[in-house]
């Protein structure tokens, strides 16, 4: 469902605009190199790593939202360049810090909107807005402004929301990190159950290593852009001890 | 393309509409602006600025129509770029780019509704300019008038394009339409007409687009003149809007390059 292929990336600071940029800091920064991964169809990958390790730049990638600089990417056998039009039809993108609703309006009024954009008319998109925030277990706030929503709402809505066109791919960046353990775990329930039972393909990046240990089916260690190993899960604890042995152990 | 548009015209309804005092002011502002005018025109003695002969001689008719068009075509020219500048200060404009939307559906949704405001605001200083006061648009052609507005929307719109490139790409305020904006009050014969002007100024006022814009929309609103007899400054408006939207498409088209390859979304 999802083949990268040498995948990398250079931030470079354009030379047209250094008035409008700060001057300071490197010209330009690597933050994947020669990333090559495969994920089936139902399958869930875990990107785990250090800060900066380039977890988020990958997701990113594959939401069409950066460009690499090399190698490439497929989503569905659609390029995430040349056919980002295709690729952006077949995923879902939630991350952990996501800002991206319209405070002033309900969950509803907010996933009616982004149900509109995927190309749903009125009665269609209240539809799935409905079943995606029941899904995220949001419907009593439904009618709420997202204002009033605690980032741990905000975040399930952010998990509605990439549930709503009822995507083949789904891409968690750092899903549960302000979630409490009951949300928490509802969203590893219903990860997995959109991985096995309706076979949804899912990437997802986290420090926590537990929750990798327990959703995914494989989980790729990266370091410095670079993807050191991909460890299979084979039993509570082996992700964590491999993670240790190549990282070393926190003091 | 329909869904999007009509979803962003929803979404922004539903924002506009949640401060309702926000939204009544911008009727009752011009509730007070058209007076204001009238009393300004009164100073106007008839036949006292010979460049008023083509309104009729009357001011307050002349600075109508060039009040009501300058406020439609401004908002016309910087609601994109606005939008994009809001999406950018929230935060949503990385969730837009990410859904399947295609970007001119998206820049056309979300300029839409401030475009609707502006065209309402026009349509209230007219109404209330010849409902309350006394005006020469009697003899107004249609066709003249919808031409004219026609093109100079045509031209205005390439402008905004490149407004809303600036901003996607250098996540700054938009400082091309407020420039153009100032400067087409200035030069092209908003509030008095471009034949006052010193000769060089006159000439620099024919690079803009609203100067046409505004010189045929007052010949049709207020002499009556039809298509043939605007095709001067219809043919410039045409001239503007060809030339322009190219170099607008490929902004567009840079900027979101862009910002795709160096991940500088939001502000």
């Amino acid at each position: 469902m999802i083949d990268i292929c040498n995948l990398g990336k250079v931030f470079r600071r354009p030379a047209w605009a250094l008035a409008a940029r700060p001057r300071t800091g490197a010209r330009s920064v690597r933050a994947l190199r020669d990333v090559t991964l495969t994920v089936g169809r139902g399958e869930v990958l875990a990107l785990v790593g250090p800060n900066g390790a380039g977890k988020t730049t990958l997701l990113r990638i594959l939401a069409t939202l950066l460009l690499p600089t090399e190698g490439s990417a497929r989503i569905g056998g659609a390029d995430v360049v040349r056919e980002s039009g295709r690729a952006k039809r077949l995923l879902g993108l939630a991350a952990g810090d996501d800002q991206g609703f319209y405070w002033r309006l309900s969950g509803l009024e907010n996933l009616e909107f982004f149900a509109g954009l995927l190309g749903m008319h009125a009665a269609a998109g209240r539809r799935r807005a409905t079943e995606a925030l029941e899904r995220a277990d949001l419907l009593p706030m439904a009618r709420e402004p997202v204002g009033r929503y605690s980032t741990g709402l905000r975040q399930r809505l952010a998990i509605a929301r990439a549930l709503l066109g009822d995507p083949p791919v789904l891409l968690f960046d750092e899903p549960t990190r302000s979630l409490d353990p009951v949300a928490a775990a509802g969203f590893r329930t219903l990860a997995a159950a959109l991985a096995r039972e309706h076979h949804r393909t899912v990437v997802m990046a986290t420090h926590n290593l537990e929750e990798a240990e327990l959703l995914a089916d494989r989980a790729a260690i990266l370091t410095g852009g670079i993807v050191r190993e991909t460890v299979a899960m084979d039993g509570p604890g082996g992700l964590t001890r491999r993670y240790h042995t190549l990282l070393g152990r926190p003091q | 393309m329909t869904a999007t548009i009509l979803a962003c015209l929803r979404r922004d309804y539903l924002l506009a509409s949640s401060s309702r005092l926000a939204l009544a002011w911008q009727v009752v502002a011009v509730g007070f602006a058209v007076p204001t005018l009238y009393y300004l025109g009164r100073m106007v003695h008839l036949g006292a600025v010979p460049a008023l002969r083509a309104a009729g001689g009357d001011y307050f008719t002349f600075v109508v129509v060039g009040v009501a068009a300058a406020t439609f075509f401004s908002a016309m020219m910087g609601a994109c770029a606005a939008a994009v500048r809001n999406e950018q200060l929230g935060g949503t404009i990385e969730t837009l780019l990410v859904l399947p939307a295609s970007f001119p559906a998206l820049a056309l949704g979300v300029s839409l509704w401030a475009i609707l405001v502006a065209a309402g605001q026009a349509c209230v200083y007219f109404a209330l300019a010849s409902m309350v006061f006394p005006t020469h648009l009697a003899h107004a052609n249609p066709a003249g008038v919808l031409c004219a507005a026609a093109l100079t929307a045509a031209a205005q719109v390439p402008l905004g394009m490149l407004a809303a490139a600036f901003v996607l790409l250098f996540r700054r305020p938009d400082l091309l339409t407020g420039t153009l904006a100032s400067v087409s009050v200035l030069l092209a014969g908003v509030f008095y007409p471009t034949s006052v002007l010193p000769p060089a100024l006159r000439r620099a006022a024919e690079y803009l687009p609203l100067t046409h814009g505004l010189r045929a929309l007052r010949m049709a609103a207020i002499q009556g003149a039809g298509p043939a007899a605007l095709a001067g400054d219809l043919a410039a408006l045409l001239a503007f809007a060809v030339g322009l939207f190219p170099v607008a498409v490929l902004a567009c088209r840079f900027a979101l390059h862009e910002i795709r390859r160096s991940g500088a979304f939001s502000a």
